[in-house]
């Protein structure tokens, strides 16, 4: 196909630019939040065998074929999975399957960047000092985390009806958390991103660092962070019997490394069509693996069970990733000497690991008005703002929004499109001309064991996943009622019928400019 | 900590450390790094 493409794309003028904004888009909340509940629901230390094995055959495998279709695209001029899906399967349907790829990270980035002004709510909150004072007088966990629960919901403005009424500050923090995404984003991708990237980066790892440190000395009456690892890490190999373990384990995998998503691909669309691949992959998700395993796992838990004893720490663990983030450790850092300042950085760190993440997850609608539209940069990050703030409304006002549109589409849908994507690449366009693209000017060349992998083990791999997770959780979201519920579906439904509506536009265009008409 | 604990993590944080230092190894030795290829802008698409 001609490159028609009348708009000059920008390239990631580094290596070690690229590799960091690729597992910026990695690092996110889930590493140091949700990574550490699950490790701590599943098995202990045991978990961590299903957790490498699932990294080697999906995390590492489908990382490969994002990068490889994103650079394939990039080369024509392409970097969105609508239009790279159709230089894969010239058909119409695959422009379809394309479309969930804009789809994905579009309703990501609409609750994800509130999710992520609550970081910068909480780390304002915490550095001047308005963050609740502990009642130490408090009998149990629950009544000691209160006040943070109690914050929480006001911060929210969550009433317990359906609609919130959030507080100042979550307003505020919302449109500074924008402003901020928007003026990274507006600089482009290597003068943007990419220097964001190479600072944040560095700067997340030493955030945590200081962290970790003071979460391993801590000791009190209650236990010490060495228990708090003693839990985390002791492996409960009967753990390895349960299915579950295995899904929870390959689903975290999925999510940490930003899987699904359509980032990876359009973030490779801007390589130079030369460039490596493979060894630059590995590179952004072992950054990502070393964030999550290494920081992650030894600060939430481990401190968790110094404050509150390992009882605490499984009753907290029970409670969710987001309790243990806005409402537990709040009420840790909150208790400590010197935990204004340690609250504000730990709460920063979540914000830099969030920022790094919505900045990739806003760029494929970004890229696709560049692309297919001919935008210029201001006029597609401007419209790609502008139905991110118009959607936002329904999940900072309605009760239930967040949640659902987290089910559909940042659990069950990154799956479902990961699963395509990867039949579209190993058994449409072809197992072989697949394998040379993955492996093309590759700095290391993957084992050819990988390609059965890729071939068989890893779709395979994500049909169990997905059966699981139907059998498991669908008749439960089946069953739920009320109007919300159903506004926040529909609107889902919407915005997938406009991005689908756009797309056939644009291929229309792109067709009409080929045919000089 | 206990000795099962211990070795796991131990594993853990070396499996992933291990293989962020033989990535990073391999990018600095690549001849490639070495002249940065990427600062030219020859290849850029108009």
């Amino acid at each position: 196909m001609s490159d028609t493409s009348p708009i000059r794309r920008d390239l990631w003028v580094t290596r070690s630019g690229l590799i960091l904004a690729m597992a910026g888009n990695a690092v996110g909340l889930g590493n140091f939040l949700r990574f550490p509940v699950q490790a701590a629901e599943n098995g202990g230390g045991a978990f961590m065998i299903p957790y490498f094995i699932a990294f080697l055959l999906i995390g590492i495998p489908l990382m490969w074929t994002e990068w490889a279709i994103g650079r394939y695209g990039g080369a024509q001029g392409r970097g969105t999975t609508p239009a790279v899906f159709g230089l894969l399967w010239n058909n119409a349907f695959s422009r379809v399957i394309g479309v969930f790829g804009l789809w994905i990270p579009l309703v990501v980035a609409i609750y994800y960047i509130y999710l992520e002004s609550w970081t910068l709510g909480y780390s304002i909150h915490f550095i001047t000092g308005t963050s609740p004072q502990l009642d130490v007088g408090g009998s149990g966990t629950k009544d000691y985390v209160q006040p943070f629960s109690d914050f929480l919901g006001t911060y929210i403005g969550a009433g317990g009806g359906n609609l919130f009424s959030p507080s100042v500050m979550a307003y505020c923090a919302f449109i500074a958390t924008l402003a901020i995404n928007f003026v990274i984003l507006l600089r482009g991708i290597s003068k943007g991103v990419e220097i964001f990237a190479k600072f944040a980066l560095p700067a997340l790892f030493i955030m945590a660092i200081v962290i970790l440190v003071r979460v391993l000395t801590l000791k009190t009456p209650n236990g010490s962070a060495i228990e708090g690892l003693n839990f985390l890490w002791n492996p409960d190999f009967s753990a390895l019997r349960n299915p579950g373990v295995w899904v929870a384990a390959a689903g975290q995998i999925f999510f940490t490394l930003s899987l699904g998503f359509g980032a990876i691909i359009t973030y490779a669309s801007y390589l130079r069509s030369k460039q490596d691949v493979t060894l630059s992959g590995l590179t952004s998700a072992t950054i990502n693996e070393t964030a999550e395993v290494v920081l992650g796992g030894s600060i939430a838990i481990p401190a968790a069970v110094a404050f509150f004893g390992v009882a605490g720490a499984v009753s907290i663990a029970k409670s969710g990733a987001f309790s243990l983030g806005f409402v537990s450790l709040p009420a840790i850092f909150a208790s400590m000497p010197a935990g204004q300042f340690l609250g504000f950085l730990w709460f920063f760190l979540l914000f830099f690991a969030g920022l790094t993440s919505s900045l990739a997850i806003m760029q494929p609608v970004i890229t696709f008005f560049q692309d297919e539209f001919s935008l210029s940069r201001t006029k597609a990050v401007l419209t790609t703002m502008g139905i991110i703030i118009v959607s936002v409304l329904m999940v900072i006002f309605i009760n239930q929004t967040l949640d659902e549109w987290d089910f559909w589409v940042g659990t069950i849908g990154i799956v479902v499109f990961g699963l395509l994507e990867i039949i579209i690449f190993m058994w449409i366009f072809g197992g072989e001309r697949a394998w040379k693209e993955i492996n093309r000017n590759g700095i290391i060349k993957v084992p050819r064991i990988f390609y059965y992998v890729l071939r068989y083990i890893t779709p395979l791999f994500m049909l169990v996943l997905l059966a699981w997770w139907g059998v498991k959780h669908l008749p439960n979201e089946l069953e739920k009622t009320g109007w919300t519920i159903w506004v926040s579906r529909a609107y889902l439904i919407l915005l997938f019928a406009v991005l689908t509506v756009l797309v056939f536009i644009a291929e229309k265009r792109r067709k009409r400019k080929n045919n000089g008409t | 900590m206990e000795l099962d604990a211990l070795i796991f993590m131990v594993c853990a944080w070396g499996a992933t450390l291990g293989l962020l230092s033989f990535c990073v190894i391999t990018l600095f030795r690549n001849p490639q790094s070495a002249k940065h290829p990427f600062e030219s802008k020859k290849d850029v698409r108009d």
